[in-house]
């Protein structure tokens, strides 16, 4: 290559003129060259501004309206957040925080997240807040009216000390004016000076603990009287050792990080997954566990206890699983399918109450299967025979009388074995076959425990979970199944089976016919109708699967358009490397495929937050229930009609959140933008 | 300039017999013969739509072919996945459109398949990797996306991700065509220089010089078939048919 001598002075862009404001109003606000146009856009500009105008000045005639009753939000914090949820048990609650948050900050030091944020951006950021809040507390539409029109510019007497507006505006004008030099200060600096952006929420959580320890909230007194009193240090308390929780944890995390990085993120991994059945079975249970009954040492015998459940088919399906996933020989496969048969004929004997034949009959199945296992002489062929066997073996577990949850656990190893010959062949696969065996049957054993279909615990769903507690419970409950139940319908509907094609495609056009409002209602009220008698699980659990039902259709949507979106060469350059099918599709094309939708994806997840408000319909008092209904309208005479303030502060609450999951979601979608082009 | 005879011994590298092909109606492929020896460089060329990309991926099966026989190193290509997949581990292939995987860096790309498929650890992976980045001439770009490349220089990725497979045969479908002028150069002494460390390659290009200088039998493919095989010598100098004729005087 020869080498071209680069320029002795790069030349530099022109820099662009700092413009005055009259240029800036001219570029911004009446952009155009001639008066035509000047005109029109400078009549739009003054229509805008007195709409925002009028619209602050509502909003300030509403909030500090001499009749406004915000303690309707204040006193109610509790009955909001969890609803019945007993006061000795809160302490539950704080650990279920202190979790989630402990996991949060580990994983923001683990993947190193953040970068930085330049502190005149910053600066002006917060200029541009007190600004606003100045302007919104100064614009005033005059006690009482609400017309639209010009608001006035009222400044409160300023001897009117007492009036916490006043104390607003005069705050918000110092803080403008304060962040305004700074900002000026910051950008006198010859370098650009950065903080990590992780500054950002740590003041903010430092403000809000500083607040809770200083602020007085309202508090009524008596009919429409209200005084102020201090937060509750029952309040105050867990939420400031949560912080420094949380600040510590983060500090660790680096420690952590920097010693055993790899080791760091699967255990991290597996925290994250575990901390989901521990947080909701463990911690959010009602605490009358009977831990006897689950170990098997009360009335319940060992074998039929939830432990013991989980004992007998993790380690025998494990044992099976590794054993069909060896590379295809004639002897070991039909071995193998001779000794399922013989478990199966065994336990429906040992557990179902069946009639004789039925144990006769599988293990017909067994004999049969090895049979014909060993008369067919293609290896592949065997294990597919085999596996096929398998599946027809599940179907007919169904018809023999057995604790559903064998049933369930016979079914999810058939399927399991049905994938050993992908996934099988190589020690590899078949160790991650057996990884992934072990967390099903943990899985399923909570299911049940949650349901509690086969011990006599009871998941006291009703009194327990209410509030706030119930929307996040139901929102990352359905999205946990609905995320990789998408995963699958998606591929599914892509694959080139048409069997698969047709029942995704059929699944997901019925789900997403029929409204969310439908499914609830067939959650809540038939899904028992559809599943064996005597199986029976907790309201809130079939709710989550009507909810799981209804968003995973929207899931596969989203993700089907994603794997359309990528170019065919990629399977089938990850095919000619000689990735198999599975592995083509979970290394290159899904990564490639999720990230391009990962905008439609956060509006899905954001959907379904929002939608769980809609439980509300079939009588589960989530947080928007209650702030509508139970506290307006049912609790303390006090807050009667303050149905418009619980939803002001619903809505900011709700704002909140979503807003946090699609800034969250922006970064992290910049973070991998790199890969992408 | 005969094909040397390296591989294990008595079974040729490719052997395809009668090979067809249809699209739904349309025969892509209408019988072809011919036979690959280990170490042989064998350049196929003939014009667009002709059948030259349906061929070589029937070689590692991205297609199937409908009758005839198609050998791989002794072992015939059916529709056992087993097979299929250890054909695919012994045939490396490089794309017109050089797919690579933009969501991994260019080490992650070349190392991907070692790990996954021939269970290599990934320090040992990494090190065989920067040795073929080596190879290819890039060895400062392994931690660079495929968008951050040039296409000269993702080609040459592509092929060093095949090569660490340890591929016998290598397939190159237009490897250049997709190509700026100054950038075909670099990735055809990457594959002069594979050529001469006795790889078996299957070359479809459209570069006579390359073609000249490197391949040791020139295939001319039309209507599906091959048409006309030879020496580079024979098949510029001296064609024998009148479709050879009317190709060559097009293209030279
Ligand atoms: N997936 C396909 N479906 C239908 N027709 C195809 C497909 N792939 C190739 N063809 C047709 O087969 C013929 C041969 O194609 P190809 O092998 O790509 O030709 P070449 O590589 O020589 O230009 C072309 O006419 C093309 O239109
Ligand atoms: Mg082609």
């Amino acid at each position: 290559m020869e080498q071209m001598t680069p320029p002795q002075t790069a030349e530099l862009a022109p820099e662009k003129p700092r413009s005055g404001p009259w240029a800036w109003c001219r570029e911004n606000l009446f952009a155009g060259d001639t008066w035509g146009p000047i005109a029109f856009n400078a009549f739009l500009t003054v229509a805008f501004v007195l709409i925002v105008l009028n619209l602050m000045g509502f909003v300030t005639t509403y909030l500090f309206a001499a009749e406004r009753r915000w303690a309707a939000v204040t006193y109610n914090m509790k009955l909001l957040m969890v609803q019945a949820f007993p006061q000795d048990d809160l302490i539950r609650i704080w650990v279920s925080i202190g979790i989630f948050a402990v996991l949060v900050v580990w994983s923001l030091a683990s993947w190193e997240f953040g970068g930085q944020i330049s502190v005149e951006k910053m600066a002006q950021g917060v200029r541009a807040a007190f600004v606003l809040v100045f302007l919104t507390g100064i614009m005033h539409h005059g006690e009482g009216a609400a017309s639209f029109g010009l608001p006035f510019l009222r400044f409160d007497n300023p001897a009117d000390w007492s009036s916490i507006r006043t104390w607003i505006e005069l705050a918000s004008l110092a803080g403008a004016v304060a962040a305004h030099f700074f900002a000026q200060a910051a950008h006198r600096r010859e370098s650009e000076q950065t903080v990590p952006i992780l500054v950002v929420p740590v003041l903010g959580m430092a403000l809000v603990t500083l607040a809770l320890w200083t602020v007085w909230l309202p508090v009524p007194e008596g009919q429409f009287d209200e005084t102020t009193a201090r937060i509750a240090t029952t309040t105050a308390r867990p939420w400031t050792i949560l912080f420094g929780v949380t600040i510590l944890a983060y500090f660790v995390g680096i420690f952590l990080h920097r010693q055993r990085p790899k080791l760091m993120r699967r255990v991290l991994i597996s925290a994250w997954i575990l901390s989901y059945p521990i947080i909701i079975f463990v911690i959010q249970r009602d605490p009358i566990l009977d831990w006897a009954d689950i170990l098997g040492f009360g009335e319940t015998p060992f074998l039929s206890s939830d432990l013991g459940t989980l004992l007998i088919f993790g380690i025998l399906g494990s044992v099976v699983i590794w054993v069909v996933g060896l590379p295809p020989n004639r002897a070991v496969t039909g071995a193998t399918v001779g000794i399922l048969g013989v478990i199966v004929g065994l336990m429906s004997f040992a557990f179902g109450d069946g009639p004789l034949w039925s144990t006769v009959l599988m293990a017909a199945i067994g004999l049969a299967l090895v049979a014909a296992a060993i008369t067919i002489h293609e290896p592949v062929e065997m294990v597919r025979a085999a596996g096929a066997g398998l599946a027809m073996l599940a179907l007919i577990i169904w018809f023999v009388p057995m604790p559903f949850v064998y049933r369930t656990f016979m079914v999810a190893l058939a399927l399991a074995l049905l994938s050993a010959p992908v996934f099988g062949g190589t020690e590899q696969g078949r160790a991650n076959l057996v990884r992934a065996w072990i967390p099903i049957s943990f899985l399923i054993v909570a299911a049940f425990l949650l349901g509690g279909s086969d011990t006599s615990l009871e998941f006291q769903s009703t009194t327990f979970l209410g509030g706030f507690n119930l929307t996040i419970l139901l929102a990352i409950s359905g999205l946990a199944l609905s995320l990789p139940a998408g995963l699958v319908l998606a591929l599914a509907r892509t694959s080139s089976l048409p069997i698969f094609r047709l029942l995704a495609t059929g699944y997901i056009e019925l789900v997403r016919s029929i409204p969310m409002i439908t499914w609830l209602f067939f959650g809540s009220a038939m899904l028992t109708a559809f599943l064996p008698s005597g199986v029976e699980f907790d309201e809130i659990v079939r709710v989550v699967a009507a909810i799981a039902i209804f968003n995973s259709a929207y899931v596969a949507e989203n993700i089907r358009g994603g794997l359309q979106a990528i170019n065919k060469g990629q399977y089938e350059a990850a095919r000619a490397v000689g990735l198999s099918v599975v592995q083509s599709t979970s290394l290159v094309i899904l990564p490639q495929a999720i990230r391009t939708v990962i905008p439609a994806l956060v509006g899905s997840i954001i959907i379904a937050f929002k939608d769980t408000s809609l439980v509300a319909i079939i009588g589960l008092a989530d947080v928007l229930l209650i702030a509508r209904n139970f506290v307006p309208q049912q609790s303390d005479p006090n807050f009667q009609g303050t149905l418009t303030q619980m939803m002001f502060f619903m809505a900011l609450f709700y704002w909140v959140f979503t807003f946090t999951i699609s800034r969250l979601a922006l970064r992290y979608e910049k973070s991998i933008g790199l890969g992408e082009r | 300039m005969a094909a040397k005879q390296t591989g294990n011994g008595s079974t040729p590298a490719i052997v395809c017999e009668g090979v067809k092909k249809w699209f739904g109606d349309f025969q892509a492929l209408s019988g072809v013969t011919t036979t690959i020896g280990w170490g042989e460089v064998v350049v196929v060329i003939g014009p667009s739509g002709s059948g030259k990309s349906t061929f070589i991926r029937c070689i590692n099966r991205l297609e199937s072919h409908q009758a005839g026989r198609i050998v791989v190193d002794g072992r015939e290509m059916t529709n056992d996945l087993r097979n299929i997949d250890a054909i695919r581990r012994d045939v490396g292939m490089v794309f017109q459109q050089f797919n690579l995987f933009p969501h991994l860096t260019v080490m992650e790309n070349i190392t991907l398949a070692p790990i996954w498929v021939r269970n290599r650890t990934r320090t040992d992976a990494e090190s065989q990797a920067r040795q073929l980045l080596e190879r290819v001439g890039i060895p400062e770009q392994a931690d660079k996306y495929p968008g951050q490349l040039s296409g000269g220089q993702q080609q040459r990725v592509a092929i060093a991700r095949s090569l660490a497979m340890n591929p016998r045969i290598m397939l190159f479908d237009e490897p250049t065509s997709a190509l700026d002028p100054e950038m075909i150069k670099e990735v055809l002494d990457v594959m002069k220089e594979l050529a001469e460390s006795g790889m078996t390659m299957i070359v479809v290009t459209h570069e006579m010089g390359f073609a000249r200088e490197v391949a040791h039998r020139v295939l001319f493919f039309d209507y599906g078939t091959v048409v006309e095989e030879g020496t580079p010598e024979h098949f510029f100098t001296n064609p024998q048919h009148d479709r050879t004729k009317l190709f060559l005087s097009q293209i030279l």
